[in-house]
């Protein structure tokens, strides 16, 4: 009787199903060895979230799932032709006294995105609702402005 | 042989899978069990919680589609309902279960019956 060998080769050749018959008797333990390595070689730094991009005929609509945020710490930035989406520490109540260590003004984010948005974004047009915990941004795109013809004057 | 055909077949990646689990997270007090579930895009609408022969389940349609006239450009979500099943055993008060729901985040307060909860017992 052979044992049938799984070679470590194939695996990333032929990605295990996550369902179905075909799963790989080792999959329990391959999806542990990459959620260690992912672990390990994880960048150091603030949490990203899932993003969904649509677009319609006028604007680009960014959807990020942020779950139980409170709107006043979610960061909206427009930058350099960068979307930037940060959810922040909650910052102390007003009416509570000072923490021993003081929060500095420009404390991490918890959690952060960025995209390239359109270079035809009209920036001061930039709108965002929270809904159901789905932070949906709205891009709109400016009206193309048509090409100015520039006379030539007689020297 | 149907291990070396697996191998040699490439799986078929699905493209939407037909439920997904939430994260979730479970503590525990003296008194209750606390079971977060995080459901983005969730609404009250589209959400069943049931307890069924001591299973607490956890079912989440998104609420949202995108409007008539919108494409996707890129997705890492899915329209795939949310789902989770959790033994609850005979620890749960099922009759006492509370839930709110607010920005999509469940949160489930589970009491604990009052035969598993710590008793202190006074020396006289």
């Amino acid at each position: 009787m052979h044992q049938l060998r799984y070679p470590t080769s194939l695996r990333s050749v032929f990605p295990v199903a996550r369902s179905g018959a075909r799963l790989s008797p080792w999959s329990g333990l391959e999806a542990e060895m990459d959620r260690l390595f992912a672990a390990a070689l994880a960048a150091e730094g603030p949490a990203t979230f899932p993003v969904d991009v649509y677009a319609d005929a006028s604007a680009t609509h960014v959807r990020a799932a942020l779950p139980g945020c409170r709107r006043e710490d979610l960061r909206i930035e427009l930058a350099d032709g960068q979307l930037t989406l940060s959810v922040m520490p909650p910052a102390p109540a007003a009416g509570d006294p000072a923490p021993a260590t003081a929060t500095p003004a420009h404390s991490e984010p918890i959690a952060r995105r960025s995209l390239a948005v359109p270079e035809d974004t009209a920036e001061d047009q930039v709108a965002a609702t929270y809904v159901d915990g789905v932070l949906t941004v709205t891009l709109p795109r400016r009206p193309a402005t048509p090409p100015r013809r520039i006379e030539i004057r007689a020297a | 042989m149907t291990l070396l055909h697996s191998l040699l077949t490439p799986p078929v990646r699905p493209s939407a899978p037909a439920a997904v689990r939430p994260v979730h997270e479970l503590n525990e007090t003296a008194d209750a069990f606390g079971l977060t579930v995080q459901l983005p895009c969730v609404a009250r609408d589209g959400l069943d919680v049931t307890v069924e022969e001591d299973v607490l389940r956890v079912v989440g349609r998104r609420a949202w589609t995108p409007p008539a006239g919108w494409s996707p450009l890129h997705r890492e979500t899915t329209d795939a309902p949310f789902t989770l099943a959790v033994a609850l055993g005979q620890a749960v008060a099922a009759d006492r279960i509370a839930a709110e729901l607010r920005d999509g985040v469940l949160r489930l307060s589970l009491p604990k019956v009052e035969a598993v909860r710590p008793r202190r017992i006074t020396v006289a």
